[in-house]
């Protein structure tokens, strides 16, 4: 009686164990996200700032959670809980499909990396965190819905065109693409705190 | 009911096997007690018998394992005619509530609702839980371990395993524990118990085996028991067979609220003072410069008062135990002097006052999980981590003292416990600070370890820090206690 | 200390004690028809035009806080939303600046997170992740995530414990504060998450052994000490809700 583990396989059987693993480090992930957002509440300024320092630490219990995952299918429901439950505290629900594509497509990376691959789930992680522009998408309709209101035609075509640039979707997309690329930094920290830490304290 | 045959594991992360030929047969309604010192298996063999090994821990293992009759294989399947207890009840909780935690494996094994209410009902009453109304997190320790005792066994498995079940308990949680073991008994299940502490189980069980390096070594039968003197067990590593008796150290100069009086005997030179008005102790023979000095001290959270002390000092150079049942403010008065709480009234250390920033600076914890404060990637790091520059080529001598030489380049998550818990006091001695707080450090430790850890506290006092000893382990307050404040609720 | 009794079955209580009472679940609303209000809320608030739900939802909010006895929120909500709206529509006229132009944009999407925040205020205070869980279980959501969803929202309170700690942990080594933090990031993020990790895993074992064996996840179809269902309250909320609904939609059209 041999108990061979932590070979890869890609079905989708999860035993009760991955599924309870799941759950433990969705919750890793959102206290991790949630800690560093609370910088936020120093100054508004801080919003974006704060964003981009929770993608980077996130990072840490994602690539963690990534040691553990051995069927496919773990990433989305992965993304299914920490989506829901922004949902569940307030959050635009655009966010849980945001999520849930962008897990897709990181376990499509992971699937082409055959589940091993170091690089590769580094990218995985930077396409997961692309859900972040699901918090903020509603922006884009708050916008179109403020601008058109009856109050800003009191206001000026000179002054809505001007607000318009400070607040235009190029702004957003920016944001979009800076989720990525925090993303890919987060990944690279986890990997490297993988490496300095956990493997050596036996946590992987 | 349990036939262990030849077992050999080891744990995936570790080359040595933690279990090695062990051979075990555990008869129906038969009581077992593992005992053993750190690091004998006595726990992975509880483990071998519930199925976590090898179906949660990974690793490899040989030999037969044969529980109720068949050999384990799926978790589930055995958690149907097993209950387990783990050492900290409130990590296993699965809910906030006795009812639902009750009613947790039987949902989870799909019983019918009607079922399910009148069995939680049932051991409801049986276990005496009805007065736990509240939140499960706010009971005491005792009360908690009674939950998950009941929790494991309203399935009615035949066979209750508990793996050192009063780790977090104080005398008197460990006397409520007993009681319930003898319960279990009563009503026919067979208990299995690994357990440092053996003076509780000297009625309950039936059978005491002595575990070395994952082996069984020695079997004592219920017989034998008065025969083994205090001197055999500490050959084996062992506590004590007798209850430790507190006499209980000499209660700090004192009073408030949230003090309670102190009722010690009358004995050695607090005789006098004992007997004074409610509060009333004995005064410190040192200087009263010297340490400690609270005044007029409160915290109230969300409007309730947590911690009222009108006047305290807790001298430098001793070790001074701060003692009293679960939510009394222990761990308060801790982040107090630690300046980690907001709080009213003033903090004097050697007769200045310290502002709370300040105190930060002169404090250290050795925290109950001390993987919390270990932030490098080697000792010799973590020693340098916020190190005084004069104090950092001590680093040698320092972790020489406390049986760490060697260690320098070894990642502190890889330590043993009560090593991460040593370095931790190593580091606070090179950044000189001058108050040291040991918050509950000897759960799950054995006899040897017992003693390190004094002598590991009694050297930081030595040293001329105030040494501040949280604990509800009767066996460490008795070996480490120099004084002691007893705290009771504030109102 | 007294010695005590050691037999619990002999407590001084009555000897057959009741079946335990469902607290608050009589009254209280069914935890599906919370998150389908909450959804609903949700969903057409953050959707294009959906400022115009946002006094309907307010008004949610604000019966559903009364219904609680959270009568602190009840008071906060309005008027943290009649700031927000404030800051919407009456600053700019005041004052004519795209920058405030920008702060307004931020306010008015503050006002629809407000809106919909009360809700989700109510569901988090009143439904305990058991009661949800067995909810959506009800609701036949597959149990993957009702599963891994029961772990996750178990485990959260523990992670935010461990993470105090920690922080706690750090301001002792002189590794806290957000300076720190902002001057070199990555440093702090690993000081700060490796023993979050590390602590927390090691809580988690315990958690997840405990529940396995327990039979959390296995095959077999679990079932409900109280199992959910419908009462009045979910009947007057639903109708509730709909009159409001449609109230807007009237409103809106005859705009």
């Amino acid at each position: 009686m041999t108990a061979e583990t932590m070979e890869h396989r890609i079905d989708v059987r999860m035993t009760p164990k991955d599924v309870i693993n799941i759950g433990i480090f969705a919750a890793l992930y959102i206290v991790t996200v949630g800690v560093f957002n609370l910088l936020e509440f120093i100054n508004p300024v801080m919003t974006l700032v704060s964003s981009a320092i929770s993608i980077v630490a996130a990072g840490v219990p994602f690539m963690l959670f990534l040691c553990k995952v051995r069927h496919g299918g773990m990433v989305t429901v992965f993304a299914v809980l920490v989506t829901g439950f922004m949902l569940l505290i307030g959050s635009p629900p655009v966010t849980l499909l945001v999520g849930v594509v962008a897990a897709l497509a990181a376990e499509a990376v992971l699937f082409v990396g055959q589940y091993r691959s170091r690089k590769l789930s580094v990218v995985a992680y930077a396409v997961f965190s692309t859900w972040f522009a699901g918090l903020m998408m509603p922006m884009l309709y708050a916008r179109a819905d403020f601008l058109s209101s009856p109050y800003m035609k009191e206001m000026g075509p000179e002054y809505v065109s001007e607000l318009d640039s400070l607040l235009s979707p190029a702004v957003l997309i920016g944001f979009d693409v800076s989720t990525l690329v925090f993303g890919l930094l987060g990944g690279l920290l986890g990997l490297r705190l993988l490496d300095k830490h956990f493997r050596k304290a036996g946590l992987v | 009911m349990i036939l262990l045959k030849d077992v050999r594991w080891s744990y995936q992360e570790s080359g040595t096997p933690a279990v090695d030929g062990l051979d075990l047969h555990v008869r129906r309604g038969e009581t077992v007690v593992l005992c053993g010192p750190s690091g004998s298996g006595k726990s992975s063999a509880l483990r071998l018998m519930n199925g976590l090994i090898p179906h949660f821990h990974d690793g490899k293992l040989d030999g037969e394992v044969r529980v109720v009759g068949e050999p384990v294989t799926e978790l589930a399947q055995v958690g149907r005619v097993t209950g387990t207890v783990l050492q900290h009840p409130r990590r296993q909780f699965f809910t906030d509530a006795v009812d639902t935690e009750l009613a947790f494996a039987l949902e989870n094994f799909g019983t019918p609702s009607q079922q399910i209410r009148d069995r939680v009902g049932e051991v409801v009453a049986d276990f005496g839980l009805s007065e736990l109304s509240g939140r499960l997190r706010e009971l005491s320790g005792g009360q908690q371990q009674r939950v998950a005792c009941a929790a494991a066994v309203t399935h009615e498995p035949p066979l209750v395993l508990l793996d050192e079940p009063t780790a977090n308990l104080s005398p008197q949680g460990i006397a409520d524990l007993t009681g319930i073991l003898r319960h279990l008994k009563e009503l026919g299940a067979t208990l299995v118990i690994a357990e440092h502490r053996l003076h509780y189980l000297r009625t309950v069980a039936d059978r005491i085996v002595v575990l070395h390096s994952g082996r069984a070594e020695r079997e004592w039968t219920s017989a034998e028991f008065p025969g083994l003197t205090d001197e055999i067990l500490r050959r084996e590593g062992l506590r004590s067979l007798n209850a430790p008796e507190r006499t209980g150290a000499p209660p700090i100069s004192a009073h408030g609220p949230s003090v309670a009086p102190g009722e010690n005997p009358a004995e050695g030179g607090v005789g006098v003072a004992g007997g004074k008005a409610a509060g009333g102790a004995a005064d410190t023979p040192s200087a009263e410069g010297s340490g400690v000095a609270l005044r007029g001290l409160r915290c109230v959270m969300r409007g309730r008062t947590i911690l009222d002390i009108a006047e305290a000092h807790l001298p430098s150079g001793a070790i001074t135990a701060v003692t009293g049942p679960n939510g009394v403010g222990k761990t308060t008065l801790a982040r107090v002097l630690a300046g980690l709480q907001r709080h009213s009234g003033r903090v004097l250390l050697d007769g200045r006052p310290l502002h709370r920033s300040r105190r930060q600076r002169e404090t250290a914890i050795v925290m109950q999980d001390v993987q919390r404060q270990l932030f490098t990637d080697s000792v010799r790091s973590e020693l340098r981590l916020g190190a005084v520059p004069e104090q950092a080529e001590r680093a040698a001598t320092v972790l020489d003292e406390l049986g760490l030489d060697g260690l320098g380049d070894r990642h502190p998550l890889a330590l043993s416990g009560g090593q991460q818990q040593r370095l931790v006091v190593a580091a606070a001695r090179l950044s000189g600070r001058r108050v040291v707080i040991f918050d509950e450090p000897s759960s799950g430790v054995d006899r040897r370890h017992l003693r390190s850890m004094t002598r590991t506290m009694r050297e930081v006092a030595e040293g001329g820090a105030v040494v501040v000893l949280i604990s509800h382990d009767a066996d460490l307050l008795e070996l480490a206690a120099d004084r002691e404040l007893r705290l009771r609720p504030a109102c | 200390m007294t010695s005590i009794d050691p037999r619990p079955g002999t407590s001084v209580l009555p000897a057959r004690a009741s079946v335990p009472q469902r607290p608050l679940a009589r009254r209280t609303l069914d935890p599906r028809t919370a998150v389908v209000i909450l959804l609903a809320a949700s969903i057409t608030i953050m959707a294009p035009g959906g400022v115009w739900f946002v006094p309907a939802a307010l008004v949610v909010g604000l019966l559903l806080a009364l219904s609680e006895g959270a009568y602190r929120r009840a008071l906060g909500l309005p008027l943290a939303a009649g700031l927000a709206a404030a800051v919407t529509y009456l600053l700019p006229l005041a004052v004519r600046s795209p920058v405030v132009g920008l702060f307004a944009v931020m306010a008015g999407f503050t006002l629809r997170l407000v809106a919909v925040g009360g809700i989700a205020a109510h569901l988090i205070n009143t439904i305990s992740p058991p009661r949800l869980t067995a909810a959506l279980r009800a609701a036949r959501i597959p149990s993957v995530f009702t599963v891994s969803g029961a772990v996750m929202l178990r485990f959260v309170p523990t992670i935010v414990a461990e993470a105090q700690a920690v922080r706690d942990a750090m301001r002792l080594r002189g590794l806290g504060g957000v300076a720190a933090m902002l001057r070199h990031p990555v440093q702090s993020i690993e000081y700060f998450t490796v023993p979050l990790m590390a602590s927390s895993l090691r809580a988690a074992e315990d958690l997840s052994a405990s529940a396995l064996l327990r039979g959390l996840g296995s095959q077999t179809r679990p079932t409900a000490m109280h199992p959910p269902r419908f009462g009045l309250a979910d009947a007057v909320a639903g109708s509730v809700v709909m009159l409001l609904a449609a109230a807007t939609v009237l409103w809106r059209s005859a705009r």
